[in-house]
């Protein structure tokens, strides 16, 4: 049973910055709270106070600027799995929040939450890896922005200082001709393992490829050596060299046994997933330009 | 006929008008308890100190192993037909903690949240201790020892035989072994474990507890706190599911203990964590050793088999008794030893679950008859129909004969999900390379269950009033499974008034009925056969009165369609009962009598057998080692159902709960502690596991012991599930899994693929 405790619910950024300031440690961020309450509830947070910032005006907003698709830390997974421009400007993206546990959990829990929290069985990090998105943070101190790759540290820790509050993701369409997927792998109710590629063939060629795996570890990971070892083969060259990458992802990836599963079939199942979600994204490629994403809604 | 009656307590159910013992109001006074309980499996209590927590707003008293008044805390455990068995728990921790679990304190305290927050502030000094998890480690020479005046973890051992077994092996052309282990399990049901509500007047004890069994209990309470049995009354609201799991566990004590300290009623409700730490189902390993003549006839079983029961004793002395007269499945074995062992291990104790023993040794000999007909070369459904029981033919000294046909069960399972019964012919070559290709596979099981064993007499009365209105009081709780919409068809049809005249009475000790309680597929057989007996003495006595007052012989009167009929001539009941005066009743009891128990043969006692066959479909997938169930029957022998959406409901629920233990349920112990001991990480079966071309059915031959032909079938088919998987996924790609849950790893690691 959860103690008593406060709820602040500011309306503006300034507002939330200002509380979380005065608050620093005391305080904790509600952007949904479908992890944090759990925590609470069996005491492995405690906090005296509440930062709910879903009131802020925008905090929820999902965008196109010209640039990035801009969405706002407090946009849940269903907005992002259901949004027409999500769709259009990434629908590889679209296509992971879809995959997020439940519709329950969808509803209620928010991208911002997500990301902050970190906890390593979850999708939306290991997808936006690939696509290479940044956070923008805001604070008394004033605004910065950080790589995803930077923000994401470690088992539930990230760059968020705790005077800061994260405003918005900063995802970047992927490059022209390439194509991804991302495939995940449920057993319990969270994943025991997610795997996005995104593929850029030519001539049944891997042009350029982005490689991340997630839930296995204490953070997303992009497979950066992977991504270079099979630029320039062929799909089937490239399947045989992810099967002798065992070791590499061993030691990239840090898994451990536990509840989901043993150390050697995450390893194994990488590789599976991996080779399948290359399959798909080159499938993907192959299609002819009529087959807009947004179809799939 | 039957299938006019609704379920009694579907409207309630349905409305949310159905009271569980959450929901009864606070008594005047009511205090909230809550527990403290032991975050170590193994380990010493050095100190505890709760002086803080007496402080605490809103606490009115702590119990911990200091705050005991001189009462003895040592538990009395169930009395078992044919082992010895030996008080061994507490029910609030002494010196060590066995547990992740085990309850070392609890404060009572005028809100749930005051004793939450007083519980946190009880400071408790352990010494860890090096936990075992694992029977057959506990019973290694060095291993940690949980109960040391024992000596050794080893608790108790039993053992079943006919023929000679040395004579047995001679004979057989062929020896094979044989292992399968199963894991402990969690029941979960969606009510919590260990919840109450007591009060303490004039002395009595009244307690208001989701329990199987309200006649054991209060008499356990009473011994407990050394007061008469008049003096404990247990009341039971509806129960939200139990499957053995519905007993008096330590948090119940703590209630009725504080109860009486503070002199106030005390309400105990537990957390879904708290849920998981009060009851589990027994870990197993079965090893069976085979002898086989050349022609496909068994010739020996020698079964070992080790049955973990936990921290302490609690359902061991049942679970291995009936895992010892079970491992021998259904077959025709002239020479048969079977040696059962139960092991204590730092485990939450295991008490009874849905099919007690058998689940474990179902899952050991079905995949084990599978197994040895493939080794063999012949169709593992021929070697069944070969070696199966055949209707009349002898089991074992002190049974009945076989009273059933598994031709008939098999034949209508296979038809069920389009099978022939042939499995393919040989192993798939290797299936390496072929990308995800899902690859089909059938396979079957069969399972054989001792009807209604044991518990003495049971006991119910029929009350009938000057309306005709007939009242059962009895004490077997409704826990889910439609007992009182059984007791009310029972006693409808044995008067031939329609349902609406019968009112089934919440189970309540106070009327004095004993009842061995609702549990090893007994209510049907004996309750039903109380209900139909008090009601049988109701209409007797009903005629005699008929005949003082309109004259004739009782044996000419007649009961029909709620008319007392006189050759020619009806009268209401009311004109009849009516004519004892004022407020008049007629009130019989009725009891049903099981077989007694010795000893000597481990089946006395029992009145009929309870068998199922099922039939399984799936496809796997080889590259990931995902499974999908695609088809699935199951047909248990219900002799006569007497509701048929009730009675095909248990076997569809014993069905799903089957495919949790098979495919995913598992209580984990790792790194000292359990892993998973909440519902967020156990993985329970949910819809979409179920699969769409599922059948539950039932042999209805009319030719069972109970009411109307009626017989005990509903732990029949949660055995059967689990075997059939295991089979299927060998004929997909010769390969066998041998332990539970039947995980993609573990298919994986059977392909060699990890």
């Amino acid at each position: 049973m959860l103690g008593s405790l406060q709820l602040l619910q500011p309306t503006t950024i300034d507002e939330a910055c200002g509380a979380l300031h005065e608050l620093g440690d005391r305080a904790k961020i509600y952007a949904g709270g479908a992890e944090l309450l759990l925590l609470m509830r069996h005491r492995l947070v405690t906090t005296e106070v509440l930062v709910n910032i879903k009131n802020i005006a925008g905090i929820n907003r999902l965008a196109w600027d010209g640039t990035f698709l801009r969405a706002g830390a407090c946009a849940t997974h269903h907005a992002l799995e259901s949004s027409p421009v999500v769709w259009e400007r990434a629908p590889l993206f679209a296509d992971a929040e879809s995959q997020v546990a439940n519709v329950r959990v969808r509803n209620q829990g928010t991208l911002g939450g997500n990301l902050c929290f970190n906890d390593p069985h979850s999708d939306p990090g290991t997808v936006l890896l690939v696509f290479e998105a940044s956070v923008r943070l805001a604070s008394r101190r004033g605004e910065r922005r950080l790589k995803l790759d930077d923000f994401l540290l470690d088992i539930y820790t990230t760059a968020l200082e705790p005077d800061e509050l994260l405003l918005e993701v900063q995802i970047p369409p992927l490059p022209a001709r390439m194509h991804g997927s991302y495939l995940r792998l449920h057993r319990y109710q969270r994943p025991t393992l997610g795997v996005a590629a995104a593929l850029k063939m030519n001539s049944g060629n891997i042009e350029q490829s982005r490689l991340a795996i997630g839930c296995v570890g204490p953070r997303p990971q992009r497979l950066v050596e992977i991504e270079s070892k099979v630029k320039g083969t062929t799909l089937t060259d490239a399947e045989k060299i992810i099967a002798g990458q065992k070791t590499y992802l061993r030691e990239l990836l840090r898994p451990v046994d536990d509840l989901l599963g043993s150390v050697d079939y995450k390893l194994y199942m990488s590789c599976v997933l991996l080779k399948e979600a290359l399959h798909q994204a080159a499938q993907k490629s192959d299609l002819p330009l009529t087959d807009s994403p947004a179809l799939r809604i | 006929m039957e299938e006019e009656y609704p379920r009694i307590d579907l409207r309630e159910k349905v409305t949310g008008a159905a009271q569980y013992v959450e929901d009864l109001p606070d008594l005047p006074g009511t205090a909230y308890a809550a527990m403290l309980l032991s975050p170590y499996s193994h380990a010493q209590i050095l100190a505890i100190d709760s002086t803080e927590a007496e402080r605490s707003p809103g606490v009115i008293a702590v119990l911990d192993r200091e705050h005991l008044a001189g009462l003895n805390p040592r538990l009395k455990v169930a009395r078992h037909e044919h082992l010895k068995v030996r008080d061994d728990q507490d029910f609030i921790a002494i010196e060590k903690v066995r547990f992740d679990g085990e309850l070392v304190a609890a404060v009572a305290a005028e809100d749930l949240r005051s004793a939450c927050q007083a519980v946190d502030k009880i400071r408790v000094e352990y010494r860890p201790l090096t936990p075992v998890f694992d029977a057959t480690e506990a019973l290694q020479p060095g291993a940690p020892i949980l109960h040391e005046e024992r000596g050794t973890n080893l608790l108790f051992e039993d053992s079943l035989g006919w023929g000679n077994i040395e004579e047995g092996f001679r004979q057989a052309d062929h020896v094979f072994e044989e292992s399968y282990t199963s894991p402990s399990m969690f029941h979960h049901p969606m009510e919590n474990i260990g919840g109450c509500l007591v009060q303490v007047i004039n002395g009595e004890i009244d307690l208001w507890a989701p329990t199987s069994s309200p006649m054991r209990d209060a008499s356990e309470i009473a011994h407990f706190f050394a007061v008469e049995p008049d003096k404990v009354r247990v009341r039971v609201p509806y129960v939200g599911g139990g499957f053995g799991s519905k007993t008096l566990v330590p948090s119940i004590y703590a209630a009725v203990f504080l109860s009486r300290r503070i002199r106030r009623p005390v309400r105990m409700i537990p957390s879904a964590e708290h849920s998981f730490r009060q009851n589990a189902r027994h870990a197993a390993v079965y090893h069976a050793k085979l002898g086989v003549k050349k022609n496909g006839t068994i010739t020996a079983l020698d079964a070992d088999l080790i049955v973990d029961t936990g921290a302490y004793t609690t359902g061991g002395a049942t679970a291995v008794h009936n895992a010892v007269i079970s491992a021998w499945g259904c077959y025709r074995i002239p020479h048969l030893r079977i040696q059962g062992r139960c092991v204590y291990t730092n485990k939450v104790p295991a008490g009874h679950t849905r099919a007690t023993g058998k689940v474990q040794t179902t899952w050991g000999i079905e995949c084990a008859i599978d197994s040895v007909a493939r080794q063999m070369g012949i169709d593992p459904y021929e070697f069944r129909k070969k070696n199966v029981l055949l209707r009349d033919e002898f089991v074992a000294t002190g049974t009945p004969r076989m009273d059933t046909d598994y031709l008939d069960l098999m034949q209508q399972a296979i038809a069920a999900i389009g099978w022939d019964g042939r499995s393919k012919p040989e192993r798939p070559s290797d299936t390496a390379g072929t990308g995800h290709r899902w690859v089909k596979g059938r396979g079957m099981a069969l399972s054989l269950r001792h009807g209604s064993q044991g518990g003495g007499r049971a006991y119910a009365m029929a009350t009938m009033d000057a309306r005709g209105e007939v009242t059962i009081q009895h004490t077997a709780p409704e826990i889910g499974q439609g007992t009182h919409n059984l007791i009310g068809i029972v006693a409808a049809r044995a008067l031939d008034l329609p349902q609406s005249q019968i009112r089934v009475r919440q189970p309540d000790t106070a009327v004095n009925l004993p009842f061995a309680g609702v549990s090893a597929q007994r209510t049907t057989m004996q309750m039903g056969k109380a209900v139909q007996n008090a009601c049988v003495n109701l209409k007797r006595e009903l005629f005699v009165l008929a005949a003082q007052v309109k004259g004739g012989n009782p044996e000419e009167w007649r009961l029909i369609q709620g008319r007392l009929c006189y050759g020619e001539v009806a009268f209401p009941i009311g004109e009849i009962i009516g004519a004892l005066g004022g407020s008049a009743v007629i009130k019989c009891v009725g009891y049903h009598s099981v077989p007694p128990t010795h000893r000597e043969a481990a089946f006395s006692g029992m009145d009929h057998w309870a068998p199922s066959a099922a039939a399984l479909e799936l496809e796997v997938n080889p590259e990931t080692g995902e499974i999908r169930i695609l088809r699935y029957s199951v047909i248990a022998d219900a002799g006569k159902a007497l509701h048929y959406p009730s009675a095909k409901a248990q076997v569809e629920g014993g069905a799903v709960m089957g495919f949790g233990h098979a495919l995913f349920e598992e209580t984990v112990y790792r790194e000292g502690q359990f892993q998973n001991g909440d519902p967020f990480q156990y993985r329970l079966p949910v819809m979409k596991d179920v699969p769409e071309a599922f059948y539950a059915s039932m042999l209805e031959k009319g030719d069972g012991p109970g009411p109307f032909g009626s017989k005990g079938m509903s732990q029949t088919s949660i055995v059967t599930v689990a075997p059939a998987i295991g089979n299927a996924l060998y004929d997909a790609l010769g390969a066998r899994v041998r332990s539970l849950p039947i995980s993609p790893e573990k298919i994986l690691q059977a392909m060699g693929k990890i």
